[in-house]
């Protein structure tokens, strides 16, 4: 094929004229596009509608294109057809062709309408909007102040009530599997901003959830950081326990150090015992029983007492 | 009165703007609330101010600022539960600091008496915060009372009706009124209770001291007026209206200033997900994943995939379903955790907002595969990781035409069935639920594939 007669085929093509008519039709009976990139949000589409029931139809015409069946699919204007059908419209009008279009062609027509579209001059926009001066034509316009940025701030003398202060506390936890925990702990630490970083497993993340979800059935309190202190009560009071960590011989290791308030429960004692206690050590180190620098073994001295009391029965 | 932070920021804008016209000098602001209308227009610098409200709270400010006693004091069978905050009702600005710390620290009610609903851990907490450090919050607040430069010509603590009688006509007034009646009273019930106080009184504003109080207000030279219902003997006034949100009150506002009319439309911010929508040509791969998305991406999604009439509350999170790279659909949920939850139900319960699937796609039953998504394994630890509690089930509201839910049955229980009057959105009102964590992403796949397919 020479290349006068591709161009003029080009031509041909695109100088194809399209037959269309008006035909007043149930908007139902219109089938609407399986894709449509164009979308309306919620406001703006329930706008139209009150739009379209304020007029009793529609005031520009969508167009379709007719399918094999006989039927019309809308190529532009398929939420003006939409909303028709909202407002309850028996009728409404559309532009139609009878044509044979192709595949490429209905997509082509469907993009342009969206596509090609004028664009606002902002200055005249607010101008045009603000001559309007009647809020339910603004309504009608679909425009607004805020949408036009002609709502400044403003500033309001304050003398509101001061509030308690609260600090943030991140529980973070890992899956099992990531190895350098140690690793993901600094990254951890430069991604989250709070004021303490605590990191545990995710077996501990299971059990510290079902604590928590514990905590929240029995004091009938939602708020996590009531269920973390309420376990952190439970826990003081049964501080004991802790003893089972260190006492079994499986654990134990004579040079360890354990916690006195695993063996008390506490980790103070009244003032009195304690005045007590330290005379005695007092008295231990004066006889060279311990050393000063050891005055703990103060203890020693004393179940090595109360285990000889007892072989004498 | 307007409550506590309750003028949404456009609202204030279009106080300033509409009164700019008005004269120098007196102006009469009926139900003052927190004063927000004094507050704003005082920028101005060149009006003078007469409040007038009904509230302890109110009252407090408006006798503070106009230079009045405020003669408050605590009950004697508060004592014991409220003995802390005594010490510092003996100086004016002490007075008024306690009244506005109360107003928050007692904004849900009496949290110190065994009988009240509110004994619990978190409010015990709560309470010992506000007693340990009340000196100190005292302490700031009276320090920002002292330093607003802020005068009241005068305030009348009394019924607003009455007190637009005594008022001369050829002065200015402004208003906004309750939206309910009793609303006022309910606020600071609790803070009333625990002191002796001057209380005024007053008639109840209800409907027909509303429409008293709109007549008189038009005898006013200058008058400006809010209602969050339309007053159609008013239409020629309407100066402007404002509606934040899609599910927020409109606010009228009438006056009988020359000023340009002014419009706050709600406008729900989208953003396109970068992902393309499953079309008729795409199938459905061997894998679908649950992905975490910005709420402006879900309401984009929304828009485009959702019933129009639905108007959905304010989601917290919403998550993306994907497969081979292409949206099958999305799931969002509400901030707080459901707190009637039937007892089918495991709790803690999030509440499902909406969930739907794109349209575009070959697959009749995708919003199934959504669900299926919403109840796994991966989902579950996400939400708990947003919560950072133990998440169990989740729970949604459908209204259809049928008694059952094509979309939920099968995955999810009926809990409760009623006939709604709601015709437009359907006959049934259906509660659906759930458990999460059910099976894990490429379990749910088989399930779908097997069963939906």
């Amino acid at each position: 094929m020479g290349f006068k007669r591709r161009i003029s085929t080009v031509e041909e093509k695109l100088s194809l004229n399209i037959n269309t008519k008006i035909k007043t039709m149930n908007p139902m009976d219109l089938k609407l596009l399986k894709s449509n990139a164009r979308y309306m949000r919620h406001e703006q589409f329930q706008l139209l509608v009150d739009n379209v029931k304020r007029d009793g139809k529609l005031t520009s015409v969508p167009f379709g294109a007719i399918n094999e069946d006989g039927t019309y699919t809308v190529l532009s204007g398929n939420h003006r057809v939409m909303a028709a059908i909202e407002a309850e419209l028996d009728e409404i009008e559309i532009m139609v062709t009878d044509d044979e279009l192709t595949e490429k062609q209905r997509l082509a027509i469907q993009l342009s309408h969206n596509s090609i579209s004028g664009q606002d001059d902002p200055d005249v926009l607010k101008e045009l909007y603000k001559s309007l001066n009647d809020v339910d034509w603004q309504i009608y316009s679909g425009l607004d102040d805020k949408s036009l940025e002609m709502i400044e701030a403003v500033d309001a003398l304050s003398f509101s009530e001061s509030t308690l202060k609260f600090r943030t506390v991140t529980l973070l936890f890992l899956p099992e599997e990531i190895e350098e925990v140690e690793s993901a702990f600094k990254d951890a630490k430069e991604l989250i901003s709070t004021n303490y970083w605590w990191l545990a497993n995710m077996k501990q993340y299971d059990d510290y959830l079902d604590l928590i979800r514990g905590t929240q059935h029995s004091t009938n309190v939602s708020n996590i950081a009531t269920g973390l202190m309420t376990i952190l009560e439970v826990f003081k009071k049964n501080v004991a326990q802790l003893s089972d960590e260190w006492m079994p011989e499986e654990n134990f290791s004579p040079s360890k150090t354990v916690p006195l308030i695993s063996i008390f429960g506490n980790d103070t004692i009244p003032s009195e015992l304690g005045r007590r206690l330290n005379k005695v050590t007092d008295s231990m180190v004066s006889k060279g029983l311990i050393e000063p620098f050891q005055r703990h073994m103060a203890l020693d001295v004393m179940i090595w007492s109360w285990e000889e009391l007892n072989k004498r029965g | 009165m307007v409550f506590k932070g309750s003028i949404p920021a456009e609202l204030k804008f279009l106080i300033s703007e509409i009164t700019d016209n008005w004269d120098s000098g007196l102006v009469n602001v009926g139900f003052s609330g927190n004063f927000t209308i004094e507050r704003v227009l005082s920028q101005k610098n060149r009006f003078q101010f007469y409040g007038n409200d009904v509230t302890i709270f109110s009252c407090a400010i408006g006798r503070y600022y106009a230079g009045q006693d405020l003669n408050i004091s605590l009950r004697d069978e508060f004592r014991g539960s409220y003995g802390f905050i005594e010490k510092h009702l003996k100086t004016r600005e002490g007075a008024l600091a306690t009244i506005l710390l109360c107003s928050k620290m007692l904004q849900f009610g009496h949290i110190s008496n065994s009988e009240s609903k509110l004994k619990n851990r978190y409010y015990d907490r709560l309470q010992k915060g506000y007693c340990n450090n009340w000196d100190d919050l005292i302490s700031k607040t009276s320090a920002k009372i002292t330093s607003a430069d802020f005068i009241l010509q005068n305030f009348e603590s009394g019924d607003v009706v009455d007190w637009c009688d005594s008022l001369p006509t050829d002065s200015q007034f402004i208003s906004f009124p309750p939206f309910f009646s009793g609303d006022y009273n309910e606020q600071f019930k609790s803070v009333a209770d625990i002191f002796h106080w001057d209380e005024p009184d007053y008639s109840e504003f209800n409907d027909e001291r509303k429409v008293k109080m709109i007549e008189k207000v038009q005898t006013f030279r200058h008058w400006l007026i809010g209602s969050h219902i339309k007053q159609p003997e008013l239409k020629d006034n309407l100066k402007g209206l404002v509606r934040a949100t899609n599910r927020g009150a409109s606010i009228y506002i009438y006056g009988n200033t020359d000023s340009d009319t002014k419009l706050v439309s709600p406008f729900q911010k989208t953003e396109p997900m970068g992902i393309p929508p499953m079309m008729e040509y795409d199938e459905i791969g061997d894998d679908v994943k649950v992905f975490k998305i910005t709420l402006e991406q879900f309401y984009g999604l929304r828009s485009q995939y959702m019933n129009h009439n639905i108007v959905v509350g304010q989601a917290s999170n919403a998550w993306l379903v994907v497969s081979n790279n292409k949206i099958v659909g999305c799931f969002a949920i509400l901030s707080e955790m459901s707190r009637s939850v039937p007892a089918l139900l495991p709790s803690p319960t999030v509440y499902l907002l909406s969930d739907f699937a794109v349209n575009t796609s070959q697959y009749k039953k995708l919003s199934k595969l959504v669900l299926i998504a919403l109840l796994s394994k991966e989902t579950k630890l996400m939400m708990q990781d947003i919560f950072s509690q133990r998440i169990m089930s989740t729970m949604t509201t459908a209204f259809a035409e049928n008694s059952t839910s094509m979309k939920y049955r099968g995955l999810f229980s009926l809990l409760s069935r009623k006939e709604t009057t709601r015709d437009q959105t359907g006959k049934y009102q259906l509660q659906y639920g759930a458990s999460l964590g059910q099976w894990d992403l490429k379990e749910g796949l088989a399930l779908w594939k097997k069963n939906y397919l």
